[in-house]
């Protein structure tokens, strides 16, 4: 065992961004997007025995918390409708059939093995977060295949997201209740969208100064932060997960203020140059050994089979729009998972819907794919 | 209510024989006297800007008042005389492009500048048989929904018809006032069809959803299908449910028609045309179509280019410019494109707004709707 060395929340943060700003540059040279150097660095951290002090762990944790939600807004804000209109509804409709399809086969091979829908679901999921910067890595966003894929993922994580949610809160508070509180998000979603087309229609030059690059208060970005924080917020509140809050404003303010504009730049300059490499580090960083070593190794195999499958299969049906090598290469990039899935774990494991041994083995899995899938996916694309 | 006519040169006759009740101020007495053999003119031998004379004839009461010497500085101080006394249609004939603001700042409705119409017409001659990629406007059809659209939509249709050299064809329901319109465009020399339909317009369209292609295909009962070059609708007013369910008469007709709809909401010439150009296909032909209307009307051309867009585009639109005498300002968006782009089509500089009918680009399907609907200009809308 290796000692844990205790430092401050300032000196791990500095090793962090030091690590933060080295990856890209190694990873690139080596061939792996950057979002898996990040994680296996912090997975090194993490055997090297960094840990926290308790007060920089809070610090910490919740920069990784806030990264995450970041992430999921800036998700949110890469995904391009106006694919969606020149494309027809054709992305959409191959994406959900492609989900229903993986929905569909997880129950009846997650039934086969003798567990329940919670398991099912979780193996739905992808990581649209971890997608979303391997196909910008790889200068994909803005193509049709890039945006399929985007879309494919968009849909998996927010049905996912969504029946969770549905779900746990039918547990807790009954079914009444829970799709009460969905609903009054959606429907914040929609008030917020009709107010914000007026207000664009009737106060354009006010909020013309907002996107410029010579603003001194930076107001854009202000109310960016605030759009954001008060889906985020309003989430907490109704007891919704904080990640579809963030990832609807996202989508809001992509509705909104589509177009590559000075302020777009910015948010992803504050995302990717800073709060979702410390999430991805952290998520390395907590990666426990010790859980696997527990019993849960033996169940790896069978998740890692299954997850493939539920996504591979399926992706075949892109096969109507692109090359066999693109479908299947689309299909393991969309097996990758992460956060959604290590979150999903946690939420089933409090409410008893799966015991720890399968936590631990869900979290192995997400580590495998995420590391495995984008690297997959780039040597299939020859990049 | 009689019209004055200031300066008995050629035109000033050729229009007193083409008016009634009109009376031609001309400072030469030898050509007074030629001009007093004209049936049906009064001829005062005096100063056009003459406030005392002017008084005398009848300026207070006059329909309408036409300054037509060729020179810019009588003209400017006749018709400031006439709007000083109220006089509700002015029309003004401009030698130097230049003086085009000092006569806009005096709130001249209607300026006329002959060298540059002559000029235009010449190049049309020399370009009519070699240029293909020539935009057609000889078939305008004008859709009249109620006795309204006689005042708006079909006056525009006919304005850009006299200048198009097209013929219009309206179709309407029987209870229209045809004696009316039949009369507006023979004062135009425009042809006239006129074709009654026996269900309200308005009716066909909202119980199909969209403009029924049927109703302008049987149009030409020869057997010849009929094709418009163009469309010409009134605007409506739409109410709150209607925006929300989308229930717009005019957006149904743009999503159907194979050709581009002009929604009227001017109603006199365009002094200065702007369109907004994206990286969508559509903008070649939002080019194409703001070039020729402005080359038609002898307008300034204003484009917006919202998104990189082709050198190549630019440059054929900036060939197509010259060779129809345009002169073309060309403004780069700094901020969000959407934003700068309602901005601009508010800002009341133009008389007409050319769009691309779908949202492809950066635009966005529902920011074109709402220009469409709540601009203060006309718009028209390429395919």
């Amino acid at each position: 065992m290796t000692m844990t060395i205790i430092i401050s929340s300032y000196i791990l943060l500095l090793l962090i961004a030091v690590f933060a700003f080295i990856i890209p540059i190694l990873s690139g040279r080596i061939g792996v997007p950057a979002v898996v150097g990040e994680i296996l660095c912090g997975i090194l951290l993490g055997l090297l025995g960094f840990s926290i002090e308790a007060e920089g762990r809070i610090v910490i944790d919740f920069l990784a918390s806030f990264g995450l939600i970041f992430l999921m807004f800036l998700v949110g804000l890469e995904i391009d409708f106006s694919m969606v209109e020149v494309h027809g509804a054709r992305l959409f409709i191959i994406g959900t059939f492609v989900f229903i399809a993986t929905l569909g086969i997880s129950i009846f091979l997650t039934h086969l093995q003798g567990y329940g829908f919670y398991l099912a679901l979780v193996l739905s999921t992808t990581a649209v977060g971890l997608i979303v910067p391997t196909i910008r890595e790889l200068g994909m966003l803005k193509s049709e295949f890039g945006q399929t894929i985007l879309i494919s993922a968009f849909i998996a994580d927010f049905t996912t997201t969504l029946l969770l949610t549905g779900y746990t809160i039918q547990i807790k508070k009954g079914i009444t209740e829970g799709m009460f509180l969905i609903a009054l998000v959606f429907i914040l979603f929609f008030t917020v969208y009709y107010l914000g087309k007026l207000v664009i229609w009737h106060y354009p030059e006010r909020l013309s100064a907002w996107f410029k690059s010579d603003q001194p208060s930076e107001m854009g970005v202000r109310a960016a932060f605030a759009l954001l924080l008060v889906f985020v917020a309003i989430s907490e509140i109704a007891d919704v997960e904080a990640i579809l809050g963030a990832f609807l404003a996202g989508v809001m303010f992509s509705l909104l203020f589509r177009g590559g504009t000075v302020l777009e730049q910015k948010l992803f300059g504050i995302g990717y140059g800073f709060l979702i490499p410390l999430f991805f580090i952290t998520v390395g960083m907590q990666f426990d050994l010790g859980a696997l070593a527990g019993g849960g190794i033996y169940l790896v195999p069978m998740l890692l089979v299954t997850a493939f499958v539920v996504k591979l299969v399926p992706s075949l049906l892109f096969i109507v729009r692109y090359s066999v090598k693109d479908s299947i290469s689309a299909g393991v990039l969309l097996s990758s998972r992460l956060s959604l899935i290590i979150a999903m774990a946690a939420v089933g494991l409090e409410l008893g819907l799966i015991d720890a041994t399968m936590e631990s083995a869900i979290i192995l899995l997400a580590i495998i794919t995420c590391i495995s899938c984008p690297t997959i996916f780039r040597k299939m694309q020859n990049y | 209510m009689r019209n004055i006519i200031v300066g008995g040169g050629r035109a000033g006759r050729e229009l007193a024989v083409q008016l009634h009740e009109t009376v031609i101020i001309e400072i030469k007495p030898e050509k007074a006297e030629e001009l007093s053999e004209l049936a049906g003119v009064e001829v005062i031998i005096g100063d056009g800007t003459d406030e005392e004379l002017l008084m005398q004839v009848g300026l207070k009461d006059a329909k309408t008042f036409i300054s037509l010497t060729n020179d810019d500085d009588v003209n400017y101080r006749a018709a400031a005389i006439a709007k000083k006394h109220g006089v509700q249609k002015i029309i003004v004939r401009v030698e130097y492009q230049e003086n085009r603001e000092r006569f806009q700042e005096l709130g001249i409705q209607y300026l006329m500048f002959p060298t540059r119409i002559v000029a235009n017409l010449i190049s049309d001659l020399m370009r009519s048989d070699a240029t293909a990629n020539h935009i057609q406007f000889t078939k305008i059809l004008v859709l009249i929904l109620d006795n309204n659209a006689v005042e708006k939509a079909f006056k525009e249709a006919l304005l850009v018809a006299s200048v198009a050299k097209a013929e219009v064809t309206a179709v309407s329901s029987p209870d229209i006032d045809s004696q009316e319109m039949k009369f507006m465009a023979m004062v135009r020399s425009v042809p006239l069809k006129i074709l009654l339909e026996e269900e309200k317009l308005t009716d066909i369209v909202k119980k199909h959803g969209r403009y029924p292609e049927g109703v302008i295909m049987n149009l030409e009962t020869k057997g010849q299908p009929y094709h418009p070059d163009c469309i010409v609708i009134d605007h409506e007013e739409l109410g709150i449910l209607d925006k929300v369910f989308k229930r717009s008469v005019v957006l149904g007709l743009i999503k159907s028609a194979s050709c581009p709809v002009l929604v009227a909401r001017t109603f006199r010439y365009y002094e200065t045309i702007l369109a907004i150009l994206d990286s969508s296909d559509t903008s070649e032909s939002v080019g194409r179509y703001a070039v020729q209307m402005a080359h038609m009307c002898s307008s300034d051309l204003h484009l917006l280019f919202l998104e990189e867009v082709p050198s190549e585009l630019i440059k054929s639109i900036r060939k197509l410019g010259e060779e129809g005498n345009v002169q073309i300002i060309e403004k780069r968006v700094e901020g969000n494109p959407r934003i700068e782009a309602i901005k601009e089509v508010k800002s009341g500089n133009y008389e007409l707004v050319v769009i691309p009918g779908q949202g492809k680009g950066v635009m966005g399907s529902d920011i074109l709707r709402r220009i469409i609907n709540d601009a203060p200009c006309s718009v028209l809308t390429a395919v």
